[in-house]
């Protein structure tokens, strides 16, 4: 079993070295499930904000025009300063960067109108740790708001899914599945009021490429694709597979909670 | 210079869960837990505010800590 130490490690890591290409990863930066965060969270002028895991900073940038103030956190120092540099390069002037670890938040109770967390939690080590600390630093009525890649409920499929992801890229950790997310929410005291899915077709080889992902690794990627249990391969809708041409779809879940 | 809006917000990551975990500004370099002893350094006018950091500083005397903090 692995520390929850290696986990970090492992995400500081990668993300250190590809911290410029989450910056300017046009499906971090924008489209429509940055756009629907907004929709659902309704942000208000006098409102405090936390973006958990900011990555390249797009979700911070996102909502720091429509409210008082952003706090942007990320465990992994080079992100955060990537994510700074390009945040600031807009002219984002309320945004202010934070080291911190997403399952030990340094903040008071009760303190942010909004949590948000987006394409992260499948990295951390203890994604419950971090609902509960989410849920924590939230003021009563405040809104915890995550998008992160989907799991099938079927449990082959998701054990799969779950290692194909960990093929391409070693950070990753665990992904769950929508009845997961909501026992998370639900345990952590929040109550659930919207989910929605959000499927995103991905051409194989630059998905692997952008982790870095060598030739060797990327036919390991297709051969599994190929031998796909029956019902992962239903989940990922994968086409073209043999050919440059291949790809497959990720779910994601869009899961909002209120305290 | 940090700002006093952060400097108010800011608790030790490692007990506040439990207790308060109330920091207090040290040479405008560091913020030392009142419960625990953890001492996170600040580094280009950022808290560093990682467990492992306030590791590292929690066996040094408030007085012998390097001011500024060491970058890495």
């Amino acid at each position: 079993m692995k520390s929850e130490q290696e986990p970090k490690s492992l995400s500081q890591k990668r993300f250190g070295q590809f911290a410029e290409n989450y910056v300017t990863s046009q499906s971090h930066a924008k489209g429509y499930d940055l756009d629907q965060m907004v929709k659902i969270a309704n942000p208000q002028a006098d409102w405090l904000v936390l973006d958990v895991a900011t990555g390249g900073g797009h979700t911070a940038l996102k909502f720091a025009p429509v409210v008082k103030k952003v706090i942007a956190t990320d465990i992994t120092p080079e992100m955060l300063a990537a994510a700074q540099k390009f945040v600031q390069s807009q002219g984002a002037a309320n945004v202010i960067f934070e080291p911190a670890d997403a399952q030990n938040l340094p903040f008071e109770d009760t303190l942010f109108d909004l949590v948000t967390c987006r394409i992260a939690p499948h990295h951390f080590p203890d994604c419950v740790r971090f609902i509960q600390q989410g849920s924590r630093v939230l003021k009563f009525g405040g809104l915890l708001l995550v998008q992160d890649h989907l799991l099938p409920e079927d449990q082959t499929a998701a054990h799969f899914i779950d290692d194909f992801e960990r093929l391409r890229d070693s950070s990753h950790n665990q992904a769950f599945s929508k009845s997961q997310w909501i026992q998370m929410f639900e345990q952590a005291g929040l109550q659930v009021i919207h989910t929605e899915e959000i499927i995103k077709r991905h051409q194989l080889f630059p998905w692997a490429e952008r982790q870095g992902c060598s030739p060797e690794t990327i036919l390991v990627l297709t051969k599994m694709l190929k031998d796909a249990p029956a019902s992962a391969t239903k989940w990922l809708q994968v086409e073209n597979l043999g050919t440059g041409e291949a790809s497959f779809v990720n779910h994601h879940i869009l899961i909002a909670g209120s305290k | 210079m940090v700002s006093q809006d952060l400097l108010d917000i800011l608790r030790c990551p490692a007990c506040v869960r439990e207790s308060d975990g109330l920091l207090e500004y040290y040479k405008e370099s560091w913020l030392i837990c009142q419960d625990c002893g953890r001492k996170y350094p600040i580094v280009q006018d950022i808290p560093v505010m990682l467990i492992d950091e306030g590791d590292k500083w929690q066996a040094t005397e408030t007085d012998r800590l390097p001011v500024p903090p060491p970058e890495k």
